[in-house]
Parts: structure tokens; sequence; C-alpha cells
């Protein structure tokens, strides 16, 4: 095995790094999809739907939209961002509804 | 500019989609695999159907490959007329992608996709069989295409997450390829000097 080393270094080398890269990223893909649990609780955000909200929260969308008196959806649906240009109000506003409405229904769900 | 391109997802979805995936292919700097992830949890949440999404990129992935393809066709004969002594190794190259270039064509569109684009440029110039190249290409952007949607699907609700087992799954791919070759290599060379 050391003859080997001695006689091509560099080949064995880039074997080595090749195998070691290779079973740092199966780990990585193993422990992430171990670690993930269907739904992620991503910080809800302006370009959202509603409906995108509710998937990554593990809620009822239409729940959403009760609880932080949205309207309820019509046609294609829309982003917070389209929301809150129809109300006229800023997105921060809407987003700040949505957040305050997933909190309560995550505290009733728990 | 991402969040702003991911806003108009559900609203334009088709067309959008459809139109970044061109531009990328063209090697225009636009997050087009971010917006698949988007319109992959787009899709799970159901605010997207799921077959016109992924026909929609694949759709403007392959116009993309074509209209670079097209375009090395073009200019590219001209620079090889005009190429004087290098005129040879070009057709050596040109050869080498006509014997060889399928896979290379098929994995500049997904394993390496930052080489995709000038890849399609090189087919074109080189004077690679047009049926040939738009095979390997119609192949590797459905890989592109399912790769990310499906990404996208499965982690929808988390972009990070899914973005980073995009990164994982690419990284695992090429370096598992790397080391099956370098594997190789080395058999090869301890088997010749045995005899």
């Amino acid at each position: 095995m050391k003859s080997l080393w001695l006689r091509h270094p560099y080949l064995v080398s880039a074997f080595g790094l090749a195998a070691a890269l290779t079973l740092f990223f199966a780990a990585q893909v193993t422990i992430r999809t171990l670690a993930w649990e269907g739904h992620q609780n991503e910080p809800v955000q302006a370009w959202m739907t509603v409906g995108y909200v509710g998937h990554s929260w593990d809620l009822d969308p239409r729940e959403i939209d009760a609880l932080a008196g949205l309207p309820l959806p019509e046609g294609e649906p829309l982003t917070l961002t389209a929301i809150a240009r129809d109300r006229g109000v800023p997105v921060a506003e809407v987003i700040a509804a949505v957040e305050a409405a997933v909190a309560t229904l995550r505290a009733q769900a728990e | 500019m991402t969040d702003w391109l991911l806003a108009l997802v559900p609203q334009y979805g088709l067309w959008l989609l459809a139109g970044c995936t061109l531009a990328s292919c063209l090697a225009l700097p636009i997050p087009a695999s971010i917006l698949m992830l988007a319109a992959g949890g787009f899709v799970a949440a159901g605010d997207l159907a799921l077959v016109p999404t992924a026909a929609a990129a694949l759709v403007g992935a392959v116009a993309g490959d074509q209209a670079g393809f097209l375009l090395g066709r073009r200019a590219g004969a001209g620079l090889i007329a005009r190429a004087g002594r290098t005129a040879a190794p070009l057709a050596r190259a040109g050869d080498l992608l006509a014997r060889r270039g399928g896979s290379a064509i098929f994995l500049s569109r997904w394993l390496v996709s930052a080489l995709g684009p000038y890849m399609n440029l090189v087919a074109g110039a080189a004077g690679q069989p047009w049926a040939q190249f738009t095979l390997w290409s119609i192949a590797g952007e459905a890989v592109w295409v399912g790769l990310y949607i499906g990404l996208g699907f499965s982690f929808a609700g988390n972009i990070a997450a899914a973005t980073a087992m995009a990164g994982n799954l690419l990284g695992l791919l090429a370096a598992g390829a790397a080391t099956l070759g370098l594997g190789a290599w080395l058999l090869a060379t301890l088997r010749a000097e045995r005899a």
C-alpha cells in the first residue's frame, strides 16, 4: 500500500480526495433528508402566496386568510406583494398580519 | 432582484419560467435554478400546476439551447473559414465533439450547467449534427428541470434547504463520478505494472 502511494503520489491523493468529497456529500444528503420533516417553517416573505406559507408551516391557507383578514382567493393566486398593492398598504403590514395569524394557528395546533 | 422575480412566479408563472430558463441558457445572469425551486414549491402549495410548469421551463431551456447552437453555427462557420493555421485543431475539436460530444452536451445541461451556454456555441460552430445536439440537449434539460422543480416540490416551504440539497446532490454526483474514474485509472495502472 505504501509503495503504491510512493509510486503514484498524485493519482492516489486525487483518488483519496475525490473519495473523501463523495463521503462528505453523501453524509450531507443523508443528514438533510433525515432532518427534513415535510414542512420547514420558512420565514414569511413578500414573494410568497398564502398557499405557500400554509404549506411551509403545515397550516390551512384559508384559515390564515381568515385570521389575517385577507381576501379569500378568486382566480389566480396572489403573492403578499400583490395583496398589499391591491389594498394600497405597505407589504410589511400584510407580512406582519400573516406572521401573527401563523403564530396564533401554530399555538392552537400545539 | 431574486425576490422581485420570485414574486412574479405565481402570477406570470409559465411565461416567466420559460423566459428565464431561455435567458439562462444564453449565459444571461438569471437565477433560473432558484426560480424553478420556487416554482416547485408553488406546485406543492397548489398555486401552479405541475405539468405546464415543468413543460414551460423545459421548452424555454431547449429554445435557449437552440438559439445558442444556431448562433454558433452562423458565427462559428465564419470564424473557422478565417482561422487559417488553427483550422485543423478546430476541425479536430469538432470531430471529437461529433463523435463523443453527446455526453458533454448532456452533462453541461445540469451537472456543470455554468458551461452549458458556451457548449451550445461551440457545438454549433464545430458543426455537430443538429439532431444529435437537440436530442442530448432535451435529455439534459429534462434532468435539469426535473431535478430543480422536483427538489422545490419535495422541499417546498424552504428554498434555502432545497438550494442546499441541490448543491449537495450535484456535489455528490460529481465527486462520485471523479472517484469512479480515478479508481478505474488506478486499477488500470496497477494491472499494467503487474503485467
